[in-house]
């Protein structure tokens, strides 16, 4: 696969640096995020105001049971039957599968593709209307969510079928960019451990590219819905 | 696309050009209301600025014990890290990934740096087809043309030209709207990922930390060119580590504002290592030189790397709203691109960019980790001047000029020849359309206002003799 | 108060109306001018041409003339002159050993004024005791704008000359394209920058467009000319001088 040229490109930085040896800075101290939050208005409604402005469309549901519904309708209004679900416990537990198979969809959680190869999975999933994942954490201040690997296939889920629909718990609603950044840093992506990656998801898919004529859903979803458990 | 010879011919083609006109001021106008309208809502945008610029500088000055501790903790993950010294490096790395794993079609995730080296002619040129699919590359693409904005490529294209390009490259009926043009693109392009041997990517940020590359995007092609294929390649220009997770929230927050005016875009990217940690997905991280560590050894130059490809400074620039992207002659245009093309092809090659700016310093303040971009260019204009001088006239002019310049009485007495045959040549009190030497080009566009007969100094004396 | 004039060697060759209006302007305010007569050139052109050494050898004459002026400070009608002197003749020395050049070019640095600067900020003055009849809008010159960051206070003095009728234009601070020999070097492009400008200044319904450098106003002067545009330049000490 070519010679390695690590040692040469290394002593080229190093010698453009004027030394031999590599040397272990100092680090400059932690950033602290001069950004003054006001505390006027709730997190449920911050985040809601800013997903709403980058075109998701957020509804809050006050219990749990309420959230099938929710969902059955959004696949309802968008004419979808094909709905697949992320390997999400919650989703589980709120025996998603079941009640919009009892509605007569024709649903699928990855969890039952096991072992088989990766590809029989996307194929699948890119064959979907729509895909139902969790969230790690919210952003009030961007709109934005963030998924990770730790959920299983729901970084596939979320962007693969045109439709996505996100279950965001209002304590995982943060205040902001940086506080996620932290968390994610400690608890997943930044830790020793299995995660192997993560998104932020700030409304659908956009592209300005033709004439800058803002255009939704060029390779990812074209319609996101954020369901807010505000229990 | 067969580029003309020089500057100023590619600019004049660029000037000569209704459309291109037409877009250029759509293009840049909307990006700098998008940004205006971004920066009202961040009080603190300064504090970021100074902090990013602060970040770059103590990375770049460390950036041996960076890069090493990247690698290492991206090769912890699973991945394979490659140091490529130039572009031939990368790209006989890439094609013997691609033909050992017998990869017939890559797609790709937009990236300077691939471009910079110029990838997918590699790949081509090896029997691998390669896949824009960010729309304006795609579009690019498929009309064999270069970009003309850095986050923005096609918008030299009206979307009749567009149409009219799909209908004839990818035999479909003739779309009329952009939702139609985007429709088909994301149709084609989808079948492109699930069939895609390999996903190439460039990266926003790789982390030294945590081994995590950061990518940012709208569309949600680079999500899929980085999670469907089972081999990722992201080449990463060595510049683009940075030492803390944390830092992120940093440039993450001056990046998409600067670039498209959003708070965030639709999608940003973290990702450790392969897909999958089952020997099957693989990630290769090549880390890329090619000119990088010319710049790093030259002080005076060094902060050039501090770059994180927004874009901000072409909007802004009065040069590039007029001559797009293209006449620049190479892939990084604008005014960063001024600086950057120099440094990386070399003096020789591109020796006429620095000295097509008006040095308004519009760059400098739009720039969000605060490049002194004035500065540097003129630092490269001394440098061309010392390496390859200037031509004859104007060597000679300026060298006179400096002499008169500690001979007062010499230069009034010149001032005084110079201003007396400048009337002379005029025409009612004006001076136009002559060949005045060394005017000739000025003259060409605007006109003079033939100077007084008296100079300042002659006024002086003589008030201070009547006072 | 004493001030010495650094004239700037176009106004002095060929705008000697500007410097003289100067003048007038500041002698109107009380202040002690002067001028001496041994000045010629800051450097500007050959520094921003790439020629260092002849920057350099016009920069050792500047500093000589005006190192030993007896005045409390020395004043130029351009910001980029003034630019040019205060923040990059420590870059044109840099790693010049020589002790006592450095500590006086730090003494004329310190001292050097651009026109609007000095009335606004050492004389704290905003209205000189002008009278123009007429519709004006300003242009931001950009290295008195982004080098030095003046902005308000030209345009204060500018609406505080009685029966003056000011108007903003469309983005007063874009550059008309001059950038010294850029504009011969890159004529066509100068000039394309230019047309952008002459058309908001016709757009702003101005009869007079102000500005605080020369070189600009003779770029856009010249553009104005040749697209046979009404509008006239002024010299915004031109417009201060006027009672």
């Amino acid at each position: 696969m070519g010679e390695n040229a690590t040692a040469s490109v290394l002593d080229d930085v190093r010698s453009a640096l004027g030394r031999t040896e590599t040397v272990r800075p100092q680090m400059i101290p932690e950033f602290v995020d001069p950004t003054k939050w006001s505390a006027d208005v709730s997190l449920v409604e911050q985040f809601t105001a800013e997903a709403t402005a980058v075109g998701a469309k957020v509804t809050i549901v006050t219990a749990r049971e309420l959230i099938a519904d929710r969902v059955i309708e959004i696949c309802r209004g968008a004419g979808a039957t094909q709905v697949a679900l992320s390997g999400s416990e919650f989703l589980s537990q709120c025996s998603l599968k079941g009640h919009l198979e009892q509605s007569g969809f024709a649903a699928t959680s990855v969890s039952s593709f096991g072992d088989r190869k990766k590809e029989v999975l996307i194929a699948h999933l890119a064959s979907r209307e729509v895909g139902v994942t969790t969230v790690a954490y919210a952003i009030a201040e961007t709109g934005t969510i963030a998924i990770t690997s730790d959920e299983d296939q729901a970084l596939l889920v979320s962007l693969l079928p045109p439709i996505h629909i996100a279950i965001v718990e209002s304590s995982q609603i943060k205040q902001s960019l940086t506080t996620v950044l932290s968390d994610l840093a400690r608890e997943s992506i930044g830790r020793e451990g299995p995660c192997r990656s993560a998104t932020f998801i700030t409304g659908p898919s956009r592209t300005a590219d033709v004439e800058l004529t803002l255009t939704i859903g060029v390779h990812g979803p074209k319609e996101l819905h954020l369901i807010v458990l505000a229990e | 696309m067969t580029m003309t010879p020089n500057l100023t011919a590619r600019s004049h083609a660029a000037l000569e050009d209704p459309i291109l006109q037409t877009a250029l001021k759509n293009a840049t106008g909307t990006f700098i209301e998008k940004r205006r309208v971004a920066l009202v809502d961040t009080p603190d945008w300064e504090t970021l600025r100074t902090r990013a610029r602060e970040v770059k500088e103590h990375t770049i000055n460390n950036l041996d014990y960076y890069l090493e501790q990247l690698a290492s903790n991206v090769q912890k993950l699973g991945g394979k890290v490659y140091w490529a010294r130039n572009d031939e490096d990368a790209n006989r790395y890439v094609v013997e990934l691609a033909r050992s794993r017998n990869v017939e079609s890559a797609v790709k995730a937009k990236s300077m740096a691939t471009e910079e080296i110029e990838l997918n002619h590699a790949l081509e040129a090896a029997g691998v087809r390669p896949i824009e699919t960010d729309l304006g590359e795609y579009i690019i693409q498929l009309a064999h043309e270069k970009p003309t904005h850095i986050i923005a490529p096609a918008i030299h294209k009206t979307r009749g030209q567009i149409s009219d390009l799909f209908a004839d490259k990818l035999a479909v009926e003739r779309p009329n709207e952009v939702e139609e043009i985007t429709a088909i693109a994301r149709a084609r392009l989808r079948n492109e990922f699930l069939t895609a041997g390999i996903g190439i990517s460039g990266a926003n940020f790789a982390i030294a930390e945590t081994g995590t590359i950061v990518l940012v995007e709208n569309e949600g092609n680079i999500r899929l060119t980085t999670q469907v294929p089972r081999i990722h390649v992201a080449v990463v220009g060595i510049e683009k580590v940075l030492p803390r997770f944390s830092d992120l929230a940093v440039f993450l927050q001056l990046l998409p504002r600067s670039g498209t005016g959003q708070k965030l875009t639709s999608y940003v990217s973290f990702l450790n290592g392969p897909r999958m940690d089952d020997g099957e997905h693989e990630l290769h991280l090549i880390l890329l030189d090619n000119g990088r560590t010319g710049i790093l050894a030259d002080e005076q130059m060094r902060e050039s790397l501090y770059c994180i490809r927004c874009g901000a400074c072409l909007n802004v620039c009065p040069v590039y709203q007029k001559i797009g992207g293209q006449a620049y002659g190479w892939i990084y245009p604008g005014p960063i691109g001024a600086i950057i093309s120099p440094q990386l092809q070399g003096l020789q090659k591109a020796r006429e960019l620095p000295f097509a700016s008006s040095l308004c310093g519009a760059c400098r303040v739009a720039c969000p980790v605060n490049i002194n971009i004035p500065d540097l260019l003129l630092n490269l204009r001394a440098k061309v001047m010392e390496q390859q001088g200037g031509k004859f006239s104007e060597r000679t002019a300026m060298h006179g000029f400096s002499l008169l310049g500690s001979r007062p009485r010499i230069f009034s007495a010149m001032g005084a020849i110079g201003r007396r045959v400048a009337r002379m040549m005029g025409k009612n009190g004006k001076l136009r359309r002559i060949n005045f030497p060394g005017l000739g080009s000025w003259l060409r566009y605007r006109d003079v206002a033939a100077p007084n007969e008296s100079s300042f100094r002659a006024w002086w004396k003589e008030q201070d003799h009547n006072g | 108060m004493r001030v010495s004039l650094f004239i700037t060697c176009l106004n002095d060759q060929v705008f000697p109306q500007v410097g003289i209006a100067m003048v007038k302007t500041l002698r109107r305010l009380g202040v002690e001018v002067d001028f001496n007569p041994a000045q010629t050139c800051c450097g500007q052109p050959a520094f921003n041409t790439g020629y260092r050494k002849d920057a350099r050898a016009l920069a050792e004459h500047f500093i000589d003339v005006f190192q030993n002026e007896r005045a409390d400070f020395i004043v130029a009608p351009s910001g980029s002159c003034t630019a040019m002197v205060r923040n990059y003749y420590q870059e044109l020395f840099h790693g010049a050993t020589d002790k006592s050049r450095l500590r006086a070019i730090e003494g004329v640095r310190t001292r050097l004024r651009e026109f609007s600067e000095f009335i606004v900020d050492e004389l704290k003055v905003e209205d000189v005791g002008a009278s123009f009849d007429g519709r004006v809008t300003y242009h931001d010159a950009c290295h008195l704008l982004r080098e030095l960051n003046i902005s308000e206070g030209p345009r204060r003095l500018i609406r505080a000359v009685r029966g003056i009728d000011y108007v903003e234009m469309e983005a007063p601070d874009t550059c008309c394209g001059f950038g010294g020999t850029f504009s011969v070097k890159y004529a066509e492009i100068s000039n394309a920058i230019l047309e952008e400008k002459i058309a908001r200044i016709n757009r702003s319904g101005a009869q007079y467009v102000v500005a605080n450098d020369s070189s600009c106003l003779m770029q856009i002067a010249g553009g104005l000319s040749r697209a046979g545009s009404p509008v006239k330049t002024m010299h915004l000490a031109e417009l201060l001088a006027h009672a």
